[in-house]
């Protein structure tokens, strides 16, 4: 994979994520916005050789994790990238079962991947809670509000992902994807 | 052959350990390790998503509260919209006094303790729970921890976290927070002394509420709420926090208490520009 292509367009779904929640937040831009990140993170999954999946995931989970500031002293690292490696996990299991260059593909998989991505999301800020661990609990943290926020998130990603997708898979060629091998073993 | 001791499969499982235990820290501890990498990704995000933010605003501006009149007739509506015309007016002609007056001080006594920093909104990262936007002015700029940020006569938030070219703001619509506050009349008649109440943010978060006020308190719609809390930054004080939107019968107790709600003035999730208050040493 063309990882300068990777940087270039991964900037520019990490400023629309950070920029564009005025336009497309529902109701307002405190609402749910599309998750341009995940979006790019499951077409990586779906296109890139195995090996390539779990590094770019995990990047642009890192780069989702920076975005999020649970806490009033700043951002925890860890549970978003966690969870974008996850799904990359995830992805690769279920890629070998659907026709990959497909936009409705790609917008299904973000639907089911994102579940995945979520869960361990929302179960490692949870955790924080618990008292046996070291971490302090997330103020005003509700993993039922967090879920149902996030599914109706997932939601209008897999939406967002048709024309997003529809772009991505014409500029294919731009990231210069290698023959994926039959063996879809992370490692 | 020897086999590499760091492989890539190694390395992975390595990082993806070290995040768990990070995630599990104390907040201290896990924010100070994503001090650097967060001030670097607002660094270079800031150019682009600053011109996405202004095309949305602009393709989709920002609503902004309006009292609302809807249930009156229309002989009520008109006197009532007098009246917020008129309250206006007021207001417009307080802040021109004000600036002429701030304009003669300046004039004639250099107070300058504070400085007016203004800057603009580089990220918003859409939490309801803590919401937080970034600033594009940081640690050369004068800013530090505990700076009120506003807008207007509007208070935004108060500075958390400060890097070199730029800064994080928590907005007052943060879960938990609570204001010491003084509820008084649009116009300043000087009849009615400003009320004294603590106010705390709904579940809803947008919007906060009291319910210390007895029925006959005179609090009504459109009054306006100042902040006047000492544990925030001294000039922060007076800047309105937002305004009545309704102050109704308490649901358990209508005959003894009153359920003010207040609104802030502007959306603050929305805003593009903030004005930093960074005393002049």
């Amino acid at each position: 994979m063309n990882w300068l292509a990777f940087t270039l367009v991964a900037y520019i779904f990490l400023a629309m994520q950070a920029g564009l929640a005025s336009l497309l937040g529902m109701p307002d831009a405190q609402g749910v916005m599309p998750n341009f990140l995940l979006i790019f993170a499951v077409y990586i999954g779906l296109m890139a050789p195995t090996r390539t999946v779990a590094w770019g995931m995990l990047t642009l989970g890192l780069l989702a994790n920076l975005l999020t500031v649970p806490v009033p002293d700043g951002i925890i690292l860890g549970p978003e990238a966690l969870g974008f490696l996850a799904g990359a996990f995830a992805v690769l299991q279920l890629r070998t079962l659907l026709f990959r260059e497909s936009v409705i593909t790609l917008a299904i998989m973000v639907f089911f991947v994102g579940i995945f991505i979520h869960l361990v999301t929302v179960a490692l800020y949870t955790g924080r809670g618990l008292p046996f661990l070291l971490g302090d609990p997330v103020p005003g943290w509700s993993a039922s509000y967090q879920l149902v926020r996030r599914f109706f998130e997932l939601l209008y990603s897999a939406a967002a992902a048709v024309p997003i997708g529809f772009v991505l898979m014409r500029g294919k060629s731009f990231f210069n994807f290698a023959s994926a091998p039959r063996n879809e073993r992370m490692y | 052959m020897n086999r590499p001791s760091i492989t890539p499969k190694r390395l992975l499982i390595a990082i993806a350990f070290l995040l768990l235990i990070i995630s599990q820290l104390p907040a201290g501890a896990a924010t100070t390790v994503s001090v650097i990498p967060r001030s670097i990704v607002a660094f270079l995000v800031s150019p682009p998503s600053v011109m996405l933010r202004r095309l949305s605003n602009t393709l989709r501006p920002p609503r902004k509260d309006q009292p609302d009149f809807a249930d009156s007739d229309l002989a009520e509506q008109l006197a009532q919209q007098k009246v917020y015309a008129d309250n206006l007016e007021q207001e417009v002609l307080l802040l021109r006094r004000e600036i002429q007056s701030l304009v003669q001080t300046k004039r004639f006594v250099d107070l300058g303790d504070i400085s007016l920093v203004p800057a603009s909104v580089t990220m918003f990262n859409g939490s309801l729970t803590n919401p937080i936007i970034t600033l594009d002015r940081g640690e050369k700029d004068g800013l530090r921890e505990g700076l009120a940020v506003v807008w207007g006569s509007a208070l935004v938030g108060e500075v958390t976290e400060v890097w070199a070219h730029n800064a994080d703001v928590r907005l007052i619509t943060a879960a938990g927070t609570k204001l010491q506050v003084r509820i008084a009349k649009p116009t300043a008649d000087g009849a009615t002394a400003p009320l004294p109440a603590v106010i705390e943010l709904s579940d809803d978060g947008r919007s906060f509420f009291t319910d210390a006020f007895a029925l006959d308190a005179p609090v009504e719609k459109g009054d306006l709420v100042h902040l006047a809390d000492d544990r925030w930054q001294f000039r922060a004080r007076g800047f309105i926090v937002g305004q009545v939107v309704s102050a109704d019968k308490h649901e358990d107790r209508p005959l003894l208490l009153k359920h003010v709600v207040v609104r802030p003035m502007l959306p603050l999730t929305s805003l593009t520009r903030a004005t930093v208050l960074v005393p002049v040493d």
